[in-house]
């Protein structure tokens, strides 16, 4: 009897500690086609930052969907209502990962472009297979200039640690080409990454602190609800500096932390930007998720360089402008490399 | 929230002022002991972060917790390390291809000290009031998707009121009932005014070659019921099987809620852990 009372007693004590659960924490919004796009259009009205930099009012794309999603609405039929809203701001850095497949935004960089990464490389730069798991580096031929590829700036440290040690290894290269003419650092394909890689690499080029960058971002669930813009500085980093000419190479393909990359090295005054505008998205996403289990990221920032000009959706445009067309690809001519290397040896 | 804390300090300063009233009873329960304890279970880790996820998430995990308590003739003091490392999951997490699960690391440090206020000889019950020093941190790795993940943590080092009974079930028996409750009134957090998984005060000027935990741990504010809620609630049966051996039976209740930011986006962790501890009293 004993046993059967103190069992009573534990179930009883377990099923009320079980309920905690309910009291103290709400259940999960409702995993309806209505809810769905409710958190999806308020999740936006609260954190995107772009609405007036892209001229999209907000409100209306609510008038103008909302009446069309209702609880027979199929899952299909809401991922097609949200890829157009998705597709309509074409911010790079909103996406949506659905089973029905992943909407990304329309690339800046335009068909003409041509379709390989480096063109007829062993033209110009000494062949070699990559030398470094974030870096392809290899000295230019004839010219005694260093050429850097980063292809992106992808990477995290370990645990809080934000930036990722592969980068690190920049230093070791920079010493090594200590007597170069000179280095171009070619970003043409650079889609971005992670921010802190890119102020990593630009630090070791730095001959001093500069304002390379301001911002604003959302602070609050309301439209006007901005922070003041901030600075963002960039200062020597590393044990050594390389100060001698440098060419950054950029591409409508040359996007968020390439662009952070591309706003700090220009404002060095040995520095000289080659090529064309940049891709103009750099924004700060954030995660967010809807009960069905789709993903999308939005940004919560726009960007400006160091005299408030808007980058976002516009992108840096070049000291030097040039393009590299698909008939130069043809005939193995890659005009951005070759301008580069001149401004090089014309400032030596 | 505000009315359950309102009650349960007004309960406190009433019991404490009856208490501090009766006559002070000088007989003691249990001789000096020291008491080392080892002990481990299953720890249910819930957490919604509006801020990250409309989502709650869930996770189980095995914890691993060492405490020293000191049982003098008139006060305790107790010392506790907990740790456990459980993967949080969702409604959603491996329903589609970009789900999201959360690696959640929880420390937990903790110091009491308890002087005894009365003694209910009725029920073989001891009451003690005293203060707890505590610090948690909850640092949250969120996967989204393949290649991409987000760091967000909380740290939070508080003063509560602690309030702990000890009843013994049968005369001359070492064997006895511990119910301990404590609630922070003043915190130290790394908390305020975050608006989004980027946006926040505390997070400007870091330098992020470095680890940037200690340098938002500098950036935090001191914090009380208007931000941050918690509460910790034990329960605990302690058998001795021979004068230095025994075991620990444990339920703990922990949850806490803040808000990021003015109002908005709070985030509530629950925690219910059922430990067994080996203890060892010299």
């Amino acid at each position: 009897m004993k046993i059967v009372k103190s069992a009573i007693y534990i179930f009883l004590f377990l099923s009320f500690f079980y309920g905690c659960e309910k009291m103290f924490l709400e259940p999960d919004p409702q995993n309806t086609p209505e809810q769905n796009f409710e958190i999806f259009w308020k999740d936006f009205d609260r954190y995107y930052a772009q609405f007036s930099i892209r001229h999209i009012d907000w409100d209306s794309v609510n008038t103008l969907y909302r009446p069309q999603i209702s609880s027979s609405t199929t899952e299909q039929e809401l991922f097609n209502l949200i890829s157009n809203i998705v597709l309509g701001i074409n911010d790079m850095h909103i996406d949506l990962h659905t089973p029905f497949g992943d909407v990304y935004w329309k690339s800046k960089a335009p068909a003409s472009y041509p379709s390989k990464r480096l063109i007829n490389a062993c033209k110009y730069i000494q062949c070699g297979s990559p030398q470094n798991s974030v870096f392809e580096y290899r000295p230019c031929k004839n010219a005694d200039i260093g050429y850097i590829i980063i292809p992106s700036f992808n990477g995290q440290g370990d645990g809080l640690t934000f930036v990722d040690p592969r980068y690190l290894a920049i230093d070791e290269i920079l010493l090594q080409w200590k007597d170069k003419k000179g280095i171009i650092i070619d970003l043409r394909w650079n889609p971005g990454g992670n921010g802190f890689n890119a102020e990593t690499v630009a630090g070791r080029f730095a001959d001093m602190s500069h304002l390379y960058a301001q911002y604003r971002e959302k602070i609050g669930p309301r439209k006007q609800d901005f922070s003041q813009w901030k600075s963002q500085t960039i200062d020597a980093k590393g044990t050594y500096q390389f100060l001698k000419p440098v060419v950054v190479l950029t591409s409508r393909a040359t996007s968020s932390s390439a662009e952070i990359f591309v706003m700090a090295m220009s404002t060095f005054p040995n520095v000289t930007i080659v090529g064309d505008t940049t891709g103009g998205g750099i924004g700060a996403p954030v995660y967010r998720e809807l009960p069905n289990g789709w993903t999308y990221r939005l940004s919560t920032r726009y960007y400006a360089d160091a005299q408030q000009r808007i980058i976002e959706d516009v992108g840096i445009y070049p000291d030097v402008p040039v393009i590299t067309t698909v008939a130069d690809s043809s005939n193995g001519i890659d005009r951005i490399l070759e301008k580069g290397i001149e401004v090089i040896v014309n400032s030596n | 929230m505000k009315s359950i804390v309102g009650i349960i300090l007004i309960s406190v300063i009433f019991g404490c002022s009856n208490t501090f009233s009766q006559e002070d009873s000088t007989v003691a329960l249990f001789e000096t002991q020291h008491v080392f304890s080892l002990s481990s279970g299953i720890s249910l880790h819930t957490v919604r972060d509006e801020m990250m996820s409309p989502l709650m998430y869930r996770g189980t995990q095995i914890p691993l917790e060492f405490s020293y308590r000191y049982c003098g003739v008139s006060n305790r003091h107790t010392v506790l390390f907990y740790y456990d490392n459980s993967e949080l999951n969702s409604s959603i997490t491996n329903k589609t291809i970009a789900s999201h699960y959360i690696n959640n690391l929880n420390l937990n440090f903790q110091y009491s000290f308890a002087t005894k206020v009365t003694k209910f000889e009725d029920l073989n019950t001891i009451c003690f009031i005293g203060a707890r020093l505590s610090s948690i941190l909850n640092l949250r790795t969120h996967y989204f998707l393949s290649d991409k993940s987000h760091t967000s943590a909380e740290q939070m080092t508080g003063l509560g009121i602690y309030l702990l009974t000890e009843t013994i079930f049968k005369k001359e028996s070492n064997d006895f009932l511990r119910v301990e409750i404590n609630i922070p009134f003043v915190s130290y957090t790394v908390l305020n005014n975050h608006y989004n998984a980027n946006v926040g005060d505390d997070l400007n000027d870091l330098n992020f070659e470095e680890n940037v935990l200690w340098q938002v741990f500098k950036k935090g504010n001191l914090v009380s019921f208007n931000k941050l809620f918690e509460i910790q609630a034990d329960i605990s049966y302690n058998i001795f099987v021979s004068s230095y051996i025994g075991f620990d039976i444990r339920y703990r209740f922990q949850y806490y809620s803040f808000e990021q930011y003015e109002e908005l986006f709070n985030s509530k962790v629950l925690n219910n852990q059922f430990l067994v501890g080996f203890m060892v009293k010299l």
